[in-house]
């Protein structure tokens, strides 16, 4: 044979795809017990509405008011991640446990223990922690933030954590080795390589908090997501659009802010390289002085940060009032002990199995989606010359602003649109879920295809390859161990949304929860939040380990 | 030196944003069919600059460059293709695929002019084994071949992008310092490779090297380059010791 052993990541390979389709096999594959061909006036009659939201003033004054709810959610959510995130990101790295040659040894023990407590926060989606904490302090902005900012910093802390593991170890080895403190080694050695990273997901981050904040609408947290609900139940799909479009805006101002940042660090690190990297990088524009967009966005970011603060109306002694004591009681003693309700145990496991179905579903379909647009709606270098290269750049606009509009609108919404054409069961969670996180893997896979290094495919191309046969030998080898890894990411993230997809009967623990809330069933929610969190737990080394053997 | 011009830069100057100096002033020259020619020259004289306008990876501010017949600014064109397929570039950066392995990235050698299709098949079994394996071997790695690239050393690495050069088997070959990751007696043997490789009279090297003495005897022209200026350009037989140490001289401060 001529083509070498076989290494292990084709075993991944083939076993990613067994898994997926005994996921499709566990949904089901009859066409007539999935598609529901009656649905489809209502669905088409929702996207219509798209092209004529509700412009009256009345509507207009409510969305930008709204809207200013949430924006502030989402600015002291995500302060508060980036709080939580900065420090767990550090304590999850591997390589600060290790010792200097490389051994974790005890410091195992430590990193395993960071891991499983930032895992229960990040098991529970913000809604869990939203529907809990109202329980105890009330219809509070607090809810919010702290439902935003808890379960976020924990995911901010596992994804940093990530980044760092991924830069080679190289340089911080070095340094230990000339004895400089772990920590120093590690903010020194690592963290600027993966500098452009973090402060791409940090500005991401912003973007989710303000989608979160929208899906907060759904237990009373006010903002846009709740004036969403309330126009959702009436069936009034003008009024929706309305706060969609205001959604989507604000997501997009977010997202195009992020990439002038991003780019911005670019120039930089172009700039500190002219004398080893050929011209071919140096042709980029790069503006002097261009850290002013980073200063004065940080600047903005704090200065926002207490309007937000007083707009609000934040009490953080709230937290602690004799009120929210007595109601944390009283939440304590109806949910402990936990119980498993009907069905026990077999029930509470084929739930947990079709959660994992489900999840592995919508991802597979996220990907199937995201990763081929996130390569056709990558930004282009250089002015198009030709027609064919207009059209090209018109379809990259497109499909990004395509990519846009499926992450923008809530899940939940996704999947009570679904579920007109799909019959309830795991079909319409998945999509609803798959079409979300296709809008949002399809924008991280084409931050790591801009940050992806251009040269091995220039070169390609310069000794006369096609750009496709460039991309295809060149870019995709190098990209797509980090498309699977930000798949199996998304895989973890989808496990805690089939959560808020459980409201259209999508089978497993979403459903079993959206029951238990409607009839505070407190007891019954411990047992389902504690299943999730297994699941969670094994997921994410799963997903770990297949990380691992990918890098 | 009667073959044909495969390489003709005239009046070319390339600055870079940011810098006052420009990396290449006003640089003239030909080289042509059957030559060995080697850029000499102090860091930050411009030879990099130069190979890299050569393959097409850079424009000039002003001037023209003709690479095979073909003027440069019209080199990315898809007609042109098959020109480009005759480029050979080593880069210093190697320009290797990372997470390929050896094989697959010597196989993207003969990328050029080939299908898309082409590129898929070489990923999963890249071919033919034979010539590929000749060309690793020429450079000393071939028990290499079905290894990680990134999991190469320096020195590997920058062998492996000369193999891709090597079974590219193109007539203009560019390297930049394609021996600064080996050892002095690695470096003579490669060198030697490379010379081998343009021992056809249709064919032309063009390689900078920061040693001098290497340059002389591997190469049957020298280009002196310093301050992005042509210092000298003379037949390696003629070169003197004075024109390499004034070459390399170290600027005093205050002095222009």
């Amino acid at each position: 044979m001529t083509t070498g052993p076989a290494d292990r990541r084709r075993w991944w390979l083939i076993a990613i795809v067994a898994v997926a389709a005994w996921s499709v096999g566990r949904a089901g594959i009859d066409p007539t017990e999935v598609v529901n061909e009656r649905g489809w006036g209502q669905f088409a009659k929702f996207f219509a509405a798209m092209f004529s939201p509700d412009l009256s003033a009345d509507m207009v004054g409510l969305t930008i008011r709204e809207a200013g709810v949430t924006i502030g959610y989402a600015l002291l959510g995500t302060a508060l991640a980036l709080l939580i995130g900065s420090l767990g990101g550090v304590l999850l790295t591997e390589r600060i446990w290790m010792s200097q040659h490389g051994e974790m040894g005890r410091g195992r023990l430590g990193w395993m223990t960071a891991k499983v407590v930032l895992a229960l926060p990040r098991s529970m989606h913000e809604v869990i922690f939203g529907l809990l904490l109202v329980n105890i302090l009330g219809l509070d902005p607090l809810v919010a933030v702290l439902a935003i900012g808890i379960p976020f910093g924990a995911v901010t802390s596992k994804v940093f954590a990530e980044l760092l593991d991924e830069v080679p170890r190289d340089a911080e080895r070095a340094l230990r080795a000339s004895g400089v403190g772990r920590v120093t080694a590690l903010l020194v050695g690592a963290v600027p390589f993966a500098l452009s990273d973090l402060v791409s997901y940090a500005f991401y981050r912003f973007e989710c908090s303000l989608r979160s904040a929208a899906v907060l609408g759904i237990v009373g947290a006010g903002g846009l997501g709740f004036q969403l609900s309330l126009s959702f139940q009436s069936l009034r799909y003008e009024e929706m659009w309305t706060l969609l479009w205001a959604l989507i805006l604000l997501s997009g101002i977010a997202d195009r802010w992020s990439s002038a940042v991003r780019r911005r660090r670019r120039g930089l690190a172009v700039e500190t390289r002219v004398d080893e990297v050929g011209p071919a990088e140096v042709n980029e524009p790069h503006a002097p002085g261009a850290d002013r967009l980073l200063v004065m966005s940080a600047a903005a970011i704090v200065l926002a940060l207490p309007v937000a603060w007083w707009r609000l109306g934040i009490d953080v002694s709230n937290l602690w009032s004799q009120r929210a004591r007595t109601l944390a009681r009283e939440l304590a003693a109806d949910a402990l002990p936990p119980e498993i309700g009907d069905g026990g145990v077999i029930t509470l496991l084929n739930d947990s199995i079709d959660t994992v179905a489900l999840a592995v579903l919508s991802i597979v379909i996220a990907f199937g989606i995201g990763a081929p647009v996130a390569f056709l709606a990558q930004r282009p270098s250089k002015r198009p010359e030709s027609a064919s290269g207009v059209l090209r750049h018109a379809m990259a606009l497109v499909l990004r602003f395509g990519l846009l509009i499926a992450r923008s609108v809530p899940p939940p919404v996704w999947a009570f649109v679904v579920v007109f054409v799909l019959f309830p069961g795991l079909w319409p969670g998945a999509v609803a879920l798959g079409l979300y996180n296709a809008g949002v893997l399809g924008r991280l896979q084409g931050e790591v295809l801009e940050n992806n290094d251009q040269r091995p495919a220039l070169l390609l191309r310069a000794t006369g390859a096609t750009n496709a046969a460039a991309q295809t030998v060149a870019t995709i080898p190098a990209v797509a161990p980090r498309f699977v890894a930000l798949g199996l990411y998304r895989w973890e993230v989808a496990i805690r949304e089939t959560v808020i997809v459980g409201v259209v009967g999508a089978a497993g623990l979403g459903r079993r929860f959206e029951d238990q809330t409607s009839s505070f069933d407190y007891d019954g929610i411990v047992a389902t939040i504690g299943a999730l969190f297994v699941v969670t737990i094994i997921v994410d080394f799963a997903s770990a380990a297949i990380r691992r053997s990918l890098r | 030196m009667t073959g044909e011009p495969l390489l003709e830069l005239q009046g070319v100057t390339v600055r870079y944003p940011g810098l006052s100096r420009p990396a290449l002033d006003d640089v003239t020259l030909t080289v042509r069919a059957g030559e060995r020619l080697a850029l000499v020259g102090p860091s930050g004289a411009g030879k990099s600059t130069l190979l890299s306008l050569c393959a097409g990876l850079a424009m000039p501010a002003s001037g023209s460059v003709t690479v095979l017949g073909v003027p440069a600014t019209a080199l990315a064109r898809r007609a042109h293709r098959d020109t480009r397929a005759r480029i050979g570039v080593v880069t210093q950066d190697f320009g290797l695929v990372g997470p390929l392995r050896v094989a697959s990235n010597v196989a993207a050698g003969r990328l050029g002019g080939g299908s898309w299709w082409q590129a898929v098949r070489s990923l999963v079994r890249p071919g033919p084994i034979e010539e590929i394996l000749e060309a690793l071997d020429a450079v000393g790695i071939g028990e290499k071949v079905w290894d990680r690239a990134d999991r190469l050393s320096g020195g590997q690495q920058q062998r492996t992008a000369i193999a891709r050069a090597l079974f590219q088997d193109a007539d203009l070959l560019l390297a930049d310092e394609p021996v600064s990751a080996l050892d002095p007696a690695r470096s003579d043997a490669v060198m030697s490779v490379l010379s081998n490789h343009v021992s056809r009279p249709d064919r032309a090297l063009v390689v900078s090297l920061h040693d001098a003495p290497l340059a002389l005897r591997h190469c049957d022209r020298l280009i002196g380059l310093r301050n992005g200026e042509i210092v000298f350009d003379q037949s390696a037989a003629d070169v003197t010791d004075q024109d390499l140490s004034d070459l390399y001289v170290l600027d005093e401060p205050g002095r222009p």
